[in-house]
């Protein structure tokens, strides 16, 4: 019923006089990568072409968001891998994916990426459909995220599933905000936010609730500049109750940025987690918070970017586990031909003794070629 | 019979300091010899699951100390007895826990896969334990192709693949019928003889309970009774 609420506002809206921009992306992948266990590099492709459609009305807004997605590998799609990879997807009352087509070699499937539409004033925002939420502040990890499950597979960044919510905002001041959601599940049943943020005249704070059937959460936010330095400082975290898993536990991290003048930019997280779950994640025991399990208490995190020129933009961005030593580097270059047209290079390394959380992955080297239109 | 598990005075106390504070466990001394086929039962609350869970290193106990092999489990740091754990303990649940969108063939080899093992060699010990347990037959169906008997047969299959020396089964037969129960019993009876691996299992189930050499009984968190059959 709540898909149809939103069909209907974008077809009343879109025959009074309208704003529409339309815009299409096609992102193709070329990948060498480790098939599981077997020691060999697998070449394999991705490409994306990704439809969007944004509607603007005054204050009245909409946004449409759908992919066609190809892989081509035949070793690559049946994989262990990718398969538990794949199956991760939206937790929505109904499917955003299309059934795969297979075709030996590949598959294809479309999926619906967002579906949303509100309204925005200075004073609140309203917005419900298939859309992200907001959680967090943190640049590299988001502990208190629960809505929005990462898509494993993703290669670029910010590239996570939406949840079918209803999201309302209220801006008492220009300092403060008050943040409530509701969003359903497959399972129709419902999980709860609540977010209220404010100035505490050094530092934006917030203090956030999650609840639903599953977990529960308590968390806050911090985010402030020091001695105005120009170094960003957040702080986020949760103290969750995983009623699945019959386990309480603290995550939260600490970060600082800092964007110099030459455009090279750094950013630094460690993520702290008060247990691990190692045997959860490797028997696969559904949890509440499956997206906060980790197998090490402690993870150091860093991303740095830097423009080498106007058309030349490199990054790296690693973590290393804490607790075993092991690490993932990833080094991208991104080169535009034009306004429109990106190639890129980059890797993924992992490194680490026989066991550990990163040691077992092999290495990945990609080709990225995207254009916009 | 050289003592292969060793749990000693084995304390479990939850919210402790609260208003609901409760003793699971009550200073629990319990030794097990290596290849021993035992059953951990007694009624709901007695703390068959807590004692299976500290044994198993997923939980620690308020006091007291499990020795597993010659190594002090309770004393290994969390990334020590996550490795431990990997190597050398099997479990199998109630609820299966099988990845839906991996066949059969690949959810008993998934556990070989994180812990490195070569696809040659996990290929050879999916087809050996799967024949062992009468399953070879559905190695390339998914989990919800199968019965409930067949997918517990499944999840006991994941948990022998990788060789551990120990098996922890809470409440396995719990969501199967009595035939399928038993078939399991006397699958895990005969994997027990064959493999000559140790294996632990909690019920409340008395059929079950037959089915073991030794019985241990819990009540109030403490032992009531040990019973070697012959």
């Amino acid at each position: 019923m709540m898909r149809g609420v939103v069909v209907a506002a974008l077809l009343t809206l879109s025959v009074s006089a309208t704003e529409f921009e339309t815009t299409y992306e096609n992102s193709n992948f070329t990948l060498s990568s480790p098939l599981d266990g077997t020691g060999k590099q697998e070449l394999y492709n991705t490409n994306r072409f990704r439809l969007t459609e944004n509607f603007h009305e005054e204050n009245w807004f909409a946004t449409a968001i759908g992919d066609i997605k190809n892989i081509l590998g035949y070793d690559t799609i049946n994989s262990i891998s990718y398969k538990t990879a794949s199956a991760i997807r939206s937790d929505t009352p109904f499917s955003t994916q299309s059934g795969t087509y297979d075709y030996t070699e590949g598959e294809t499937f479309v999926q619906l990426y967002r579906l949303y539409g509100g309204y925005a004033d200075e004073k609140q925002r309203i917005s419900l459909g298939l859309q992200k939420v907001s959680m967090g502040v943190g640049r590299i990890w988001n502990p208190t995220d629960l809505f929005n499950p990462k898509n494993p597979l993703a290669l670029e960044p910010d590239e996570v599933y939406g949840v079918f919510a209803l999201a309302y905002s209220y801006a008492p001041s220009s300092l403060s905000q008050i943040t409530v959601v509701a969003a359903q599940r497959a399972d129709h049943s419902f999980k709860y936010a609540g977010r209220v943020k404010g100035y505490l005249g050094f530092v934006d704070a917030a203090l956030d609730v999650v609840s639903a059937d599953d977990v529960t959460m308590i968390g806050y936010e911090l985010e402030g500049e020091l001695l105005k330095s120009g170094i960003e400082l957040r702080s986020e975290g949760g103290w969750f109750d995983d009623k699945l898993l019959h386990k309480q536990f603290f995550q939260g991290l600490i970060g600082a940025d800092y964007a110099f003048e030459n455009s090279l930019i750094l950013i630094g997280e460690w993520l702290h987690t008060s247990r691990t779950f190692d045997h959860e994640l490797q028997l696969q025991i559904p949890s509440g918070a499956a997206s906060n399990l980790v197998r090490a208490g402690d993870y150091i995190g860093f991303s740095g970017g830097y423009q080498f020129d106007p058309l030349l933009y490199g990054t790296l961005s690693s973590i290393v586990s804490a607790d075993d030593g092991s690490f993932y580097a990833g080094p991208a270059l991104r080169y535009s031909l034009d306004d429109d047209m990106t190639i890129g290079l980059g890797a993924m390394f992992y490194g680490g003794k026989s066991g550990s959380e990163f040691g077992a992955l092999g290495q990945t080297y990609y080709f990225n070629f995207k254009v916009t239109f | 019979m050289m003592n292969f598990l060793t749990v000693r005075n084995v304390k479990k106390v939850f919210n402790e300091g609260s208003e609901n504070q409760s003793n699971a466990l009550s200073g629990i001394d319990l030794s097990i010899g290596k290849e021993e086929f035992v059953v951990i039962s007694g009624p709901s609350g007695s703390g068959k699951s807590t004692l299976l869970n500290i044994i198993g290193g997923l939980d620690t106990p308020s006091e007291g100390s499990v020795e597993l092999k010659g190594t002090v489990i309770t004393a290994l740091s969390e990334n020590d007895l996550a490795l431990f754990r990997r190597e050398n303990i099997g479990f199998v649940f109630q609820a299966y826990n099988l990845i839906p969108v991996l066949t059969v063939k690949e959810n008993i080899e998934y556990v070989m896969r994180l812990m490195g093992i070569a696809q040659s060699e996990c290929d050879a010990r999916v087809l050996e334990v799967a024949r062992e347990l009468d399953i070879d037959a559905y190695l390339n169906k998914l989990p919800d192709h199968l019965s409930g008997g067949q997918q517990q047969r499944v999840a006991v299959a994941r948990a022998v693949a990788s060789k551990p020396k120990l098996i922890l089964a809470d409440e396995p037969t719990a969501n199967l019928d009595t035939a399928n129960g038993e078939k399991l019993m006397e699958l895990m009876r005969r994997l027990n003889e064959e493999e000559k691996v140790t294996i632990i299992f909690s019920s409340h189930d008395p059929m079950v309970i037959s089915k073991a050499r030794r019985s241990i009984v819990l009540r109030d968190g403490e032992i009531i009774e040990d019973t070697l059959r012959s």
